[in-house]
């Protein structure tokens, strides 16, 4: 999954550690977050949403983009 | 007049220290005896944990457990230690029966406990870093399944004299390596 949370941070000035205490996980899992490695849950994923005032699918876009449905 | 407040950049140091200093004076008489030689075991050990809870201290380890737990962790990992030096003594004073069944319940208990503070500081951990917990712990069940399967046949065959102490090592060892693999994944 590619996400933009590296690029809204640096916009806001924060670094890996104070977006980490907002979100209240490590600086690790906001590491593994930026760099794609890792996925957030649901509740994560909505947590970041609110943070950075957009909607997840603004935040998140699949690595190859959803195909259409087969009739 | 103005003065400056300070801040104590570590408030947890005292009760860290008190902690890792307690621990490694278990650990150090339980060697010690062990050795035949407490007098340098006890103060080694007294100094080796000292050192442990200055560094944890002021280098937090990454995964985010609360210092409370860590500190309940480390006493309790010392008191299985000790719980099991008790019962080998126990065991070789003579103790048999229904008597060493009881005497076998104390580090039972204790290797209970430590399993609990063990799964309390994971649960505490945000949820990437359970991930990782939880796929290091299914790595060092798988591995050591591996490991104990082979080494039972070899005991069946006569080749080796099976030691559970030696399991033990292996599952933390297989643990510690799948910790290392997933954290290298998550990096």
């Amino acid at each position: 999954m590619k996400n933009r949370l590296k690029e809204l941070r640096a916009g806001r000035g924060w670094s890996q550690a104070e977006l980490a205490e907002r979100l209240d996980v490590s600086r690790q899992t906001v590491n593994a977050l930026e760099t794609g490695r890792y996925d957030p849950s649901l509740p994560l994923a909505f947590k970041l949403a609110a943070l950075f005032g957009c909607r997840i699918e603004d935040l998140f876009q699949p690595e190859e983009p959803p195909r259409p449905a087969r009739a | 007049m103005h003065t400056p407040h300070r801040t104590n950049p570590h408030p947890q140091m005292p009760a860290n220290l008190l902690t890792a200093g307690i621990s490694g004076a278990m650990l150090g008489i339980v060697f010690g005896l062990s050795f035949g030689s407490l007098w340098l075991g006890l103060p080694v050990g007294i100094l080796l944990g000292l050192a442990l809870g200055y560094r944890f201290t002021v280098t937090p380890p990454v995964m985010r457990y609360p210092v409370r737990l860590v500190r309940a962790i480390f006493l309790a990992g010392a008191f299985c230690m000790m719980a099991i030096f008790v019962f080998m003594r126990l065991l070789r004073a003579g103790w048999t029966g229904s008597r060493a069944l009881l005497a076998g319940l104390l580090p039972a208990l204790a290797w209970a406990l430590l399993v609990c503070l063990l799964a309390a500081a994971i649960a505490s951990l945000d949820e990437m870093q359970r991930r990782i917990q939880t796929e290091a712990i299914a790595i060092g069940f798988a591995g050591s399944a591996v490991v104990a399967g082979g080494y039972g046949l070899l005991g069946i065959a006569g080749v080796v004299q099976v030691n559970w102490g030696l399991m033990v090592l292996v599952m933390a060892l297989m643990w510690l390596a799948g910790k290392l693999w997933t954290m290298w994944r998550y990096r």
